[in-house]
């Protein structure tokens, strides 16, 4: 212990300083949402033993047992469908698998599914046929074998309970007391923190242990991580970073995606520039008006989270639906997206997602791109537009 | 009506003219009381509106902007009983740091997260109010300590080290009193005293034990005074900077609405 | 072997060792914050999973990013021995000098020491509920619906929830949200039933484990049609008595100290 009573002070000072620098240069360089080919791993290779997906983690104990954490904290156990009942859990906290019978809350639960090639698990949805755009669920819900289960603050369960579903994907907890009674396990598929871009990548990882598609959930990880690369290599040496808002105004009430949003990493992977990068939270996160006005003055597109039945049919309607956005950049000069009605039913289809946000960012390096998944609001209505051109007549 | 915003735009100034008063030469100094006193009186008024508009939770990521008026109302404290000699560089560093917290605050505003329910216990109020006059208390330790290192007020460097001492001491005391009210807060509204989701409270405990230690070495004299002043001084500037750094947010003009 | 110890003992209380190691544990908490910064992710499970199933998963898979974490471990295992025996060798000295003085001025003379020892109970307590902590993670419930405790514990259940609306002008963005929320429980066990009542920084205890209101629904009177529910944090942890007794012990310390530093100012005067 010699050394400590030659401790100089102003080496201390030197070394202190030294040291926090080095030490937060590692903190700062451990980018989460950096994407390796690594991290998906190929046929043959092993498996980790524990991989964490956001706020979702896989623990693989033996070939017998895994044990996941869901959205919420929750831990389950994954065992054979033969296996005995472990007795160091509740039962209602065993799911045995392949599962073969699914009812899912959703949209991009039941995209997940359609990834990893199960959708034929799926037997209960809350969403009406006439709400639905992927044909297999149309097919599935006329042929009686997908039943429409109600709005999710109304399931009718003995409609659920006909349906025997072997897990429930859910984003409303307060279903789980019910399927304990019945026991059914569920996994709460929301998270506290918004989805990072790797956690919206890897969620099929996730998923993929309840029915042993992992192969094919790498597969689908690659093909979302090759369209990345691609946005990275397209995006490098572009000369204008746009100024990007996503969110929305309802009343006074502002709600946002944050910067840890899948949406905010991959605005900045694409070289422009988030205007809420610094709010970390919840998706749809709320904020202060003043903020969202602020951050608004000098945007150059907003993407809104309502489609066109919500209004979002023009930048004069969302102006007259908020005033307090009406003088906006994107408003004012920019440019405004809404998602499509299928948009959210898409999740499967995630790499385009990403590189047709990509293409909006930078319409310059994706010539002749059209869009699918979004549209670009006009100044106003088409119907408006057409009468204001009469009456001039 | 008059904005949060508005009212500490106006309460920089005013801290920045009593600097440039403290500042002037002169044998005789002139009085920076009333600039100070209506600067003060402003950021009294900015910080009043923000807890107003979030009563009874707590307004998020207040630190840097109530921080100036703990220094400001604390001021006095640098005149009485003290040597002239000390009193007037303590003076102006103080008035210097008050400025720079100020200016930070106007800049890297934080202020666009709603207050959260669980905010609502006197409990919560406690850790962010003994917090920020403990850090104050840290902001005069460090004032007092760069005074000891002035070549010109050497042979008052050990009055100034004590008064150095005594603010570190209540400070640590204070900080304490904070941290406890933080993790019995913590305790009752999520089960645990340290809940592992905010990132600030890493850097509240580097500052406890950089106050500790700095106490320690006091209380010991292991290090020389000299370097006990350094550690004091530059080491408490960049603590109360870390401290400071998750009330911080994204550049904005200072001069925006 | 007694050389061997004496020597140990004597190296484990130097107060150049607690020096550096109030240096390393401000840079390691400095480092921590930038690891911690936007990673909550990671030690969010800290919370519920306890020390060493955190530390065989999270913490071991991600070191570049935990490894500071491992490190605050080590410094304060190092930092309890280091304040145990230089504390400890100091009241022995002061106990053996106590000349024919008051009790209080023993007491006053002792507060640094008191301050010290709650801070090992503290850290002890912390340890303890890292360790030793059983908990259920978010475990709703409904109106009606009803949770059993692990073992013997007891059932919990949710007989209604009271929210209360704010309904002012003040705080915009609150209008028509729950500002307070009651939940009244019905506590079953052996000995027969009492109702309690939950709120957000008001936990209901029983049977040996605290219950806390982590989440509920609805929040607003508009917006999302949510189904009633709250979620609980289940905890049994054998750490709180400790950790709550050390900061007691800490803050009597801390009294004496003050105490004894402003008669000490007054007598000089």
């Amino acid at each position: 212990m010699r050394m400590f009573n030659i401790l100089r002070p102003g080496d201390c000072t030197l070394a202190l300083t030294a040291l926090i620098v080095l030490l937060t240069a590692a903190g700062c360089n451990n980018d989460p949402s950096t994407t390796s080919p690594a991290a998906g791993k190929g046929a043959g290779e092993e498996r980790p033993a524990f991989l964490q997906i956001g706020e979702f983690a896989i623990n693989r104990i033996s070939p017998a047992r895994t044990e996941v954490r869901d959205g919420a904290g929750r831990a389950l156990v994954l065992i054979p469908r033969e296996a005995p009942m472990p007795a160091d859990c509740a039962p209602n906290q065993v799911v045995r698998v392949p599962v073969q019978r699914v009812v899912a809350y959703g949209d991009f639960d039941i995209a997940t599914l359609r990834a990893l090639g199960v959708q034929e698990t799926l037997v209960g949805v809350t969403r009406s046929q006439e709400h639905w755009y992927v044909p297999e669920i149309k097919r599935g819900m006329e042929a009686g074998r997908i039943a429409y289960l109600g709005d999710a603050s109304s399931i009718d369960f003995e409609r659920l309970k006909q349906q025997q579903p072997e897990l429930v994907l859910t984003w409303d907890p307060s279903i789980i007391p019910l399927l304990d009674a019945l026991h059914i396990p569920a996994v709460v598929t929301t998270t506290p923190q918004a989805m990072c871009l790797t956690a919206r990548m890897r969620f099929v990882q996730f998923l993929a242990p309840f029915f042993h598609k992992e192969k094919e959930a790498d597969a689908f990880f690659a093909r979302i991580d090759a369209s990345l690369r691609d946005i990275r290599a397209r995006t490098a040496g572009v000369a204008h970073q746009p100024k990007v808002m996503w969110g929305d105004v309802y009343e006074k009430r502002v709600m946002v995606e944050p910067g840890n949003a899948w949406v905010g990493e991959l605005v900045g992977l694409a070289q422009s520039d988030y205007q809420f990068e610094d709010v970390f939270g919840t998706s749809c996160i709320e904020i202060t008006v003043e903020r969202f006005l602020y951050s608004g003055q000098d945007a150059d597109i907003f993407f809104t989270y309502r489609t066109g039945s919500m209004g979002a049919s023009s930048k004069a309607a969302l102006a007259k639906l908020n005033p307090l956005i009406k003088d906006i950049g994107p408003l004012q000069r920019g440019r405004v997206y809404a998602p499509l009605p299928h948009y959210s039913q898409s999740g499967d289809k995630l790499d385009e997602i990403l590189t047709e946000i990509s293409a909006i960012l930078h319409p310059e390096v994706y010539p002749g791109y059209q869009l699918h998944y979004f549209a670009e609001l006009p100044d106003s209505d088409p119907i408006a537009a057409k009468e204001a051109s009469h009456d001039r007549i | 009506m008059i904005t949060s915003h508005t009212a500490f735009q106006i309460a920089g100034t005013l801290y920045t003219l009593a600097l440039l008063v403290a500042l002037a030469p002169g044998k005789r100094p002139l009085p920076i009381n009333l600039p100070l006193a209506a600067a003060v009186a402003c950021n009294l008024l900015a910080v009043g509106l923000r807890c107003h508009q979030a009563w009874p939770m707590l307004p998020m990521h207040l630190g840097p902007v109530a921080l100036p008026i703990c220094l400001g109302l604390l001021y006095p404290f640098t005149a009485g009983d003290c040597e002239p000699a000390l009193r007037r560089p303590a003076q102006r560093i103080l008035l210097a740091v008050i400025v720079l917290l100020t200016a930070l605050a106007l800049c890297f505003p934080k202020d666009f997260y709603l207050p959260f329910l669980k905010s609502k216990t006197l409990l919560a109020h406690g850790f962010l109010w003994f917090g920020v006059v403990g850090k104050a208390c840290f902001v005069f330790c460090a004032v007092w300590a760069l005074t000891a290192l002035l070549p010109s007020r050497q042979p008052h460097a050990i009055l100034a080290m004590g008064r150095s001492h005594r603010w570190a001491a209540l400070g640590f005391a204070l900080w304490t009193v904070s941290m406890f009210s933080g993790e019995l807060w913590s305790y009752l509204g999520w089960g645990t005293p340290v809940v592992w989701e905010d990132p600030a409270l890493t850097l509240t405990m580097a500052a406890w034990f950089f106050y500790g230690c700095l106490l320690h070495l006091h209380l010991t004299k292991s290090w020389s005074q000299t370097h006990r002043a350094l550690y004091a001084s530059l080491g408490g500037l960049v603590m109360l900077a870390l401290t400071c750094l998750p009330d911080l947010g994204p550049f904005r003009s200072p001069f925006g609405l | 072997m007694k050389p061997v110890f004496a020597r140990l003992w004597n190296r484990l209380s130097s107060i150049n060792l607690t020096v550096a190691l109030c240096l390393l544990l401000t840079m390691d908490l400095v480092w921590g914050y930038f690891c911690l910064n936007r990673r909550t992710a990671l030690f969010t499970p800290l919370n519920d999973m306890g020390l060493i199933p955190w530390a065989q998963t999270y913490g071991s898979h991600n070191l570049m990013a935990t490894g500071w974490f491992f490190l605050l471990l080590a410094l304060l295992a190092l930092l309890a021995a280091n304040t145990f025996a230089c504390t400890t060798s100091r009241v022995a000295q002061l106990l053996r000098a106590k000349g024919p003085g008051s009790r209080q001025r023993l007491a006053l003379k002792l507060a640094p020491h008191i301050m010290h020892y709650g801070l090992i109970v503290i850290l002890a307590g912390y340890l303890c509920s890292y360790l030793f902590t059983q908990v259920l993670t978010s475990s709703t419930l409904a109106p009606g619906s009803h949770l059993s405790l692990p073992g013997a514990g007891g059932q919990v259940q949710l007989l209604a929830v009271e929210p209360e609306y704010y309904q002012g002008e003040r705080l915009a963005f609150w209008k028509n949200e729950v500002i307070a929320l009651k939940a009244r429980l019905l506590l079953s066990d052996e000995s027969g039933q009492r109702q309690a009542v939950l709120s957000c920084n008001r936990p209901v205890r029983f049977q040996g484990y605290s219950l806390h209101l982590i989440d509920f629904a609805p929040k607003s009177l508009n917006g999302m049609k949510m189904k009633t529910r709250i979620d609980l944090h289940v905890r049994k942890d054998p750490g709180v008595a400790l950790y709550l007794a050390g900061m007691a012990l800490f803050s009597l310390g801390l009294v004496l100290y003050l105490y004894q530093w402003i008669v000490h100012r007054e007598a000089h005067k």
